[in-house]
């Protein structure tokens, strides 16, 4: 160099130990060095003075090898400016309402297959991955369609963003190359779709999974078809059928089985289970029983200690139940455990039919009847509670979810009114008055699209009611689901409201919380639907 | 003039304030709001029972709000700005209520009366002027005091060696730091904090490098200093400027001798620091006919709010003043006439990396003391260089980012420019380089 690496050596150690050798220096700097008289430190410090403008004007700007740098070219129509003006719109609304305008706004740029303005990419990337979401996987699935309609620009953007790599990594062939939760996801849909063909996949590839990702996809499957009937009947009788020595995740896959193949009447399986349950069914009375409606005689006699039935073999081998009842306090005996199990893996309609009587009187039985209450922490509850609802989740059966909703303590089971359809939803929730009861409204499937127009008339009305008593995130909750779900023709109802002459500080934590963000959303519904 | 919104965030005193603002950016939430070609007011409903009332001047941009906020511009300001911004709802009135009349009363009053100036009697000016010559002798003495001072430490560090600088505790160069901000050399105080600041952490070659470079400038300047009799009129200004000799605006503005120039400018854009409480504004200038850039200085206190003079991004017809130096860049906007939407003419542009080079070894030459040098540069894209990022131009030559340029701005350089050549304005400094914005379609857009 120019006499740099000179002056930095005799600088580092100190010009008292190493004095500058002026000798080393270009003549330029030496003739300007010698028209003073000066001592070591400063000849050192007017030499890194000059030399440093010296670095600084005399070096050429580097050069790269490579010139290759792809321009992103995009294929798709970019959306409008009122579009985009919509999504600043968006990004304006509280927390608790952004989620569903912002889901709003991505399916109309599917739906019109647009892409996202190039200088709001950031934006539109940042907005989705600060967004609180209301559900656990409710960030992938605004990622997804996030990713849809962020155009090549996007793509390259989200390639670079190393925190995203993974969440929004594309695999052409999702059955062959995706992750395992990427496959199940497959396959659940395909199973929607195209049974048939996700089947043919299932049978092609079975051997070649693992066994904890086959119970996966086993946990798929529910309300089987004949063929899948027919393969699961094989597994239980040959792959997952009782070995001496086998994992636990093999005994978890023949629990899984079992359940599927009981919830079905045509399986051997159900056939040899229902047979072997009328045994425990009091014969004299049977006849009677049958008579009786509303089902308060029904009776199950249970045994007092094992027998061929109740047994820690024949549950092992037979469901894939762990032999050790590890739970003393709710089932005190072996054979209260074992019923329990299979509270869990048998379907409702096996109950009604073996009592002949209503859902409702089976679950009102197990609920209720003294033989199944324990003491626990002072309150009297039944030990069934747990796998009743279990069970009745896996089926989703609508008549199994409203008999179980009609019992006394319905409360316990209200996470299952999101499976019921959204006609059953509402009348549920206006016979039990329940327009404030957060933890039925929020099951609500998202996909169910909009309310009716009545009920969400009642909705406005019951809220602007009940304001003064409801907390504020308990509100905050009520307003997401209401910009969710309220018919846009409800307007005209919170203009009402809205003008109704009360000047209370309540009237106004309602403008705010809830006037103010219905009216966002429905007027940005309304826009895009007029787009 | 409409503010984008990244203007409206620049204009914003923090991030917490931008984002209360946009919470206040819906038309339900203002009891009402008009503009016209002059001011933007609203009323919006605060915790007392009267409502607050906000107004911007949006010719000569200046907030005022009725709320007690300490931010300025508070997030009424900022909420107003953003509500006219995006939504069509905010109404064109021609009459202003006599509040927003009244303000813009004093406003004009106010900017009419800067430019007059006090006439003094002779005796009374003589006393004025033997006052002044005492204060500035006795800067002079002062700052002697700390050059003096300096040039002993810098000997004694370059004769004890570079090597102890990692061990020296953060204090010594805050205190010394400190000595110079008491000699009122705040100039040589920035230097000396920025020689704690690097980072001994980093590769032996990069901090040695590095700390060479500061010592070296530092003692330039003393030097410069200490001969600064020898020097003319205009190096003995930018001298003192370095040292930390305020200018100023007033006096420059009240000169009517000082040479206006007239342009349409863009306010490239501005970077805004916070030391010692005192938070200073650096707005970057650029005339489109002219050719000539400027910088023009903001300072705020906690008590007094930064005077906001030009909006970041924005395009303005205006005469801008500078103040005497070799290179000229510190300026005054002195008129604005009218802000315009779209550039009718576009700036001459740097055509490739290596005549930027050359432009920026001119300004050296000229004044080896420059930074932040605002160019405008054509026919450049993003390159990689390794896992980096780096402004190239068609053959390859590149100049690395700025570190503030940082990842987030790079990737909004990718998604505006498509990756493809384009034209940006933007500040040198120590060979690295700070985008502030693209010119597309005749508009500037801030990067």
């Amino acid at each position: 160099m120019n006499g740099w690496d000179e002056i930095l050596s005799c600088a580092l150690i100190g010009t008292d130990k190493k004095p500058v050798n002026i000798t080393l220096l270009p003549d330029s700097v030496v003739a300007l060095l010698a028209q003073k008289s000066d001592d070591n430190s400063t000849i050192a410090l007017r030499s890194a003075a000059v030399l440093s403008f010296y670095n600084n004007v005399g070096v050429m700007p580097k050069q790269l090898k490579n010139l290759d740098f792809t321009i992103i070219k995009e294929t798709q129509i970019v959306a409008n400016d009122l579009l985009m003006l919509l999504f600043k719109e968006i990004e304006l609304a509280n927390y608790y309402e952004k989620e569903n305008l912002l889901h709003l706004w991505l399916n109309c740029l599917i739906q019109r297959e647009e892409i996202v303005q190039a200088n709001a990419v950031l934006n539109v990337i940042n907005t989705t991955e600060k967004l609180l979401v209301s559900q656990a996987n409710g960030k992938k699935v605004l990622r997804a369609k996030m990713a849809k309609v962020l155009g090549e620009t996007g793509k390259r953007i989200l390639s670079l963003r190393r925190s995203n790599v993974n969440e929004v990594e594309e695999v052409e062939n999702v059955w062959l190359e995706g992750k395992p939760e990427q496959r199940r996801c497959f396959f659940a849909g395909l199973r929607n779709d195209d049974p048939q063909k996700a089947m043919e996949l299932l049978e092609k590839d079975w051997s070649m999974e693992s066994v904890v990702f086959k119970k996966s996809l086993l946990e798929i499957i529910s309300a089987p078809s004949d063929d899948e009937l027919a393969f699961i009947e094989m597994l239980y009788q040959n792959e997952f059928a009782f070995k001496e020595k086998e994992k636990k995740t093999e005994i978890e896959c023949r629990w899984v089985i079992a359940r599927i193949l009981l919830h079905s009447a045509k399986s051997k399986l159900y056939k040899t289970i229902a047979t072997s349950l009328l045994d425990y069914i009091p014969k004299e009375k049977k006849g009677l029983l049958s008579k009786i409606v509303g089902g308060k005689k029904l009776k199950l006699i249970l045994p007092e200690q094992i027998d061929s039935f109740f047994n820690p073999t024949f549950f092992q081998t037979t469901f894939g139940v762990t032999a050790n009842n590890q739970n003393s306090a709710i089932f005190p005996t072996d054979v209260t455990y074992f019923f329990s199990e299979l509270i869990a893996l048998v379907p409702t309609f096996l109950w009604t039919k073996m009592f002949n009587c209503s859902a409702k009187d089976v679950f009102t039985y197990f609920l209720e009847d003294k033989q199944f209450k324990v003491l626990l922490q002072g309150v009297s509850k039944s030990s069934l509670i747990n796998v009743v609802h279990e069970n009745v989740k896996f089926s989703k059966s609508n008549d199994s979810i409203l008999a179980l909703l009609a019992t006394e303590n319905p409360q316990f089971f209200f996470d299952l009114t999101g499976f019921l359809s959204p006609q059953q939803f509402e009348q549920f929730v206006s016979e039990n008055n329940l327009f404030t009861e957060v933890q039925v409204l929020t099951q609500f499937p998202k996909e169910a699209g909009v309310w009716s127009l009545a009920f969400s008339k009642q909705m406005m009305h019951q809220n602007y009611k009940h304001n003064v008593e409801l907390q504020q995130s308990i509100y905050e909750v009520m307003t997401q689901i209401m910009t969710m779900h309220l018919a846009t023709e409800t307007k005209q109802t919170i203009d009402e409201l809205f003008l109704k002459d009360d000047d209370s500080d309540y009237k106004q934590r309602w403008i705010e919380n809830v006037y103010i963000p219905i009216n966002r959303a429905i007027t940005v519904k309304e826009r895009l639907n007029s787009l | 003039l409409k503010f984008t919104e990244p203007q409206i965030q620049t204009l914003a005193p923090d991030d917490a304030s931008f984002k209360a603002g946009k919470g206040l950016a819906s038309k339900s939430k203002w009891l009402l709001s008009h503009y016209n070609g002059r001011v933007l007011w609203g009323e919006i409903k605060g915790s007392g029972s009267k409502p607050y009332y906000t107004q911007i001047d949006v010719q000569d941009v200046a907030f005022k709000c009725s709320c007690p906020s300490r931010k300025f511009p508070c997030k009424h300001g900022i909420g107003l700005m953003l509500l006219w911004a995006s939504d069509p709802a905010v109404t064109e009135m021609e009459t202003e209520p006599s509040w927003v009349q009244e303000w813009m009363y004093k406003r004009v009053s106010k900017s009419e009366k800067v430019t007059e100036t006090k006439i003094h009697s002779e005796e009374e000016q003589e006393k004025l002027d033997k006052s002044k010559q005492k204060r500035a002798d006795d800067r002079i003495a002062g700052v002697e005091n700390g050059v003096t001072e300096l040039s002993l430490v810098l000997k004694d560090i370059i004769r004890t060696g570079i090597l102890t600088l990692p061990q020296k505790d953060r204090s010594f160069f805050e205190n010394l730091a400190a000595r110079m901000v008491d000699a009122k050399a705040n100039g040589l105080a920035a230097w000396v904090r920025r020689l704690g600041n690097i980072n001994y952490a980093q590769e032996n070659s990069v901090w040695q490098n590095e700390a060479l470079e500061i010592l070296g400038r530092l003692f330039l300047l003393t030097e410069s200093f200490s001969n600064l009799a020898t020097f003319n009129g205009e190096w003995q200004q930018s001298i003192k400027n370095l040292l930390g000799w305020s200018q100023s605006g007033k006096e420059l503005l009240a000169d009517d001798t000082t040479e206006i120039i007239k342009d349409t400018w863009i306010i490239l854009g501005q970077e805004t620091t916070d030391l010692d409480d005192i938070v200073t504004q650096r707005t970057w200038l650029l005339g489109v006919s002219t050719n000539r850039t400027a910088l023009v200085l903001n300072f705020g206190t906690r008590f007094s709010p930064l005077d906001i003079t030009a909006v970041s991004g924005s395009i303005i017809e205006a005469g801008v003043v500078f103040f005497p130096g070799v290179w000229k860049q510190r300026a005054v906007i002195k008129q604005t006439k009218s802000t315009l939407d779209y550039l009718s003419k576009l700036p001459q542009f740097i055509p490739s990396i290596i005549a930027l080079n050359l432009h920026i070894n001119k300004i050296l030459r000229v004044f080896p003391f420059a930074t932040d040098i605002p160019i405008c540069i054509e026919n450049i894209r993003l390159g990689e260089d390794g896992e980096c990022f780096v402004l190239a131009d068609k053959e390859g030559f590149y100049f690395e980012f700025s570190p503030s340029f940082v990842l987030e701005k790079q990737l909004n350089f990718l998604a505006i420019s498509a990756g493809d050549f384009c034209s940006i304005a933007g500040i040198v400094c120590d060979n690295k380089i700070l985008p502030l914005g693209i010119f597309q379609n005749q508009k500037y857009l801030l990067l």
